[in-house]
């Protein structure tokens, strides 16, 4: 294995040496087309799509896959390949941006507890573990309980429910880094710790975190579809997938193809996530390898 | 062992008190007076009845003397409170429901293990065939399929089409048929890839070997001495898939219509009924602790060396 990449004279860890290997990943490689594909289409689906996300035709209820209706219409003849192709907004920015908001917050504060240990570790620690003292789909709905439903609601819920993850990961990476001799020589410079934090101890923290992060778009996508199933994210009539299933379960028997497609973009979206984050993994952190 | 014991309690007590104090506060903070969700949306009132419902349900106190009253409640008496729109008392509802969720997630649990394990050791010593390759990409998907789309898709298959298992209820073990599997199906990904993993680190030890060249026969090779020690990871990933199971669970429950605890929060969270969805948070936050306390201590059993950490020196020194 290590020969097909040796004689490139790539430095391991770094970028050229992360894509040369990604690249040589199948699965990788589909995943990143998958979700590129679906990205692209999410976004041109209003103007390269015969028919609306929202056009109610009753005409049309339950109509079967068909030509003019690849995956067929739902309960009230609203065209289905649209609405799932406009749905992958809902999923994919709550999945970004919930994990952006989480991994931002929980390396601030990982990173920070690390560093300074001792009280302000303590405090910051004890603090994350009442958060995880609640599993983490039911710390969301409890936010959600609380804020209320919505998109914006649903990614700060989420994201919430995800920071304690991101901080403690981060904490035990600095805790590795910080003995470091590097770490020292930079103090021995009178280098500021703001800088030492950002510029020396992060970026060396940084690559499980980013085969975190890759999992957690695929996972926060997961939950806010099954929160929305259960009618506590996105509400229908908009296109979430989760609240399209949950809206087309009601007619499971009349119209059972409502209930496949939805369901399928969800795991499709998923898998490929992690097919990219098994990548990352296998290519950052050796050791972490299955 | 016992010290252990105590400190890992010394620590879960602070954690479980802190977090009835974190739920109260975020309740309290909620927008929207409980008064008038307790009289109902549409009844019409008065001002003189809001008051009175206020004063009611305690609300014309202050906050800390609320909070005081509400721990004092859960913690001495494990009373949760009375919900708002049914007007019972929450503990009952929820020791009521409990042993159906319970139930519910021994099944998933037993279905995890007994399935995960199995495919993943059998992956592992089969490694790198067509068997493995097809085990492993099963896996994969069992990951990522969303379990209440499982849930949809089975129901689809065997009570609408096929008409064998029942849609929804809980009346007898064949309704926990189809929720036990799809609550499970991400579970059982989980542990037998991490079974196969850890396994494949231990198959090629000395002492494999060993126990091989002493003539045992292969099953004994690899249930008795293989799988005993790639078993410390595997017993960490299940605490862990217990955790994310019990959020599952509530999704599970709501679709299959299971009177438990998790269609119990998701209906409160809807009707707004704060207190029931305190008292029943809490309660799951109190479940999966103890799951987690015993999960450790499993531990114990399981690795000599952290037993050791714990004995101390002392005794060790006296045996020789």
């Amino acid at each position: 294995m290590t020969g097909k990449y040796e004689n490139k004279n790539l430095k391991p860890g770094s970028f050229p040496y992360i894509w040369e290997r990604i690249s040589h990943n199948t699965g990788a490689m589909v995943g990143i087309a998958v979700i590129c594909l679906i990205i692209v289409l999410s976004i041109f689906s209003p103007y390269i799509l015969k028919h609306n996300y929202s056009t109610i035709n009753l005409s049309n209820a339950g109509a079967l896959p068909s030509l003019d209706h690849p995956f067929g219409c739902d309960e009230v003849g609203r065209d289905i390949l649209a609405r799932v192709l406009y749905g992958a907004r809902y999923t994919l920015s709550i999945g970004l941006l919930s994990t952006l908001f989480a991994s931002v917050v929980g390396i601030f504060l990982g990173s920070v507890a690390g560093y300074f240990g001792g009280v302000v570790d303590m405090f910051l620690m004890r603090f994350l573990d009442i958060f995880q003292a609640f599993p983490q789909l039911l710390l969301a709905m409890t936010l959600v309980a609380i804020f209320g439903t919505g998109l914006d609601k649903c990614i700060l819920a989420l994201g919430i429910s995800n920071i304690p993850g991101y901080a403690r990961m981060t904490r035990a990476n600095v805790l590795n880094i910080r003995s470091n001799e590097y770490i020292e020589a930079a103090v021995s410079i009178k280098c500021s710790t703001w800088r030492i934090i950002t510029k020396h101890v992060v970026p060396n923290a940084f690559s499980p975190l980013i085969i975190a992060m890759a999992m957690g778009i695929a996972n926060s996508g997961l939950a806010a579809s099954a929160l929305s199933f259960v009618g506590l994210g996105i509400q229908p009539p908009k296109p979430e997938w989760g609240a399209m299933l949950a809206s087309a379960r009601n007619y499971i028997r009349a119209y059972p193809h409502t209930v496949i497609f939805p369901g399928s973009f969800i795991m499709l979206t998923v898998l490929s996530f992690n097919l990219i984050g098994d990548a990352l993994r296998d290519a950052m952190d050796p050791k972490l390898r299955d | 062992m016992i010290k252990y014991i105590l400190k890992r309690l010394l620590i879960m007590v602070p954690i479980l008190i802190s977090a009835a104090i974190l739920i109260f506060s975020l309740m309290n903070f909620v927008p929207g007076d409980p008064a008038l969700i307790a009289l109902g949306e549409n009844a019409s009132y008065t001002e003189a009845d809001v008051a009175a419902m206020q004063a009611h349900l305690g609300l014309d106190q202050p906050f800390i003397v609320r909070l005081a009253s509400y721990l004092k409640g859960v913690f001495l008496h494990l009373d949760f409170g009375n919900s708002y729109t049914r007007g019972t008392s929450v503990r009952l509802e929820l020791a009521d429901r409990f042993p159906t969720t319970v139930f519910l997630a021994c099944c998933c649990v037993l279905l995890i293990l007994l399935v995960g394990i199995p495919v993943g050791v059998r992956a592992a010593v089969k490694a790198n065939t067509f068997e493995d390759r097809l085990s492993m990409f099963l896996t994969l998907l069992g990951n990522c399929i969303p379990s209440f789309w499982l849930a949809l898709m089975l129901t689809l298959l065997f009570s609408l089409t096929l008409g064998w298992l029942p849609s929804s209820g809980a009346k007898s073990l064949k309704y926990f048929i189809l929720p036990a599997i799809s609550g499970a199906a991400g579970g059982i990904a989980g542990i037998a890839r991490q079974t196969r993993a850890s396994m494949l680190e231990v198959i090629r030890s000395d002492f494999v070997t060993a126990a091989r060249s002493k003539g045992l026969s292969e099953r004994s090779v690899i249930y008795g001495h293989a799988l005993s020690n790639a078993l410390i990871p595997i017993i960490t990933v299940s605490g862990q898939q217990l955790g994310r199971m019990m959020g599952g669970i509530a999704i599970i429950e709501t679709i299959f219509s299971i009177p438990g605890l998790g269609s119990f929060l998701v209906s409160s969270i809807k009707l707004r009924d704060y207190p029931s969805v305190q008292g029943c948070v809490l309660y799951i936050a109190f479940t999966v602790s103890i799951i987690m306390l015993l999960t450790d201590l499993l531990y114990a059993f399981v690795d000599p060396r952290f037993k050791a950490q714990y004995v101390g020196t002392k005794k060790r020194g006296s045996t020789k």
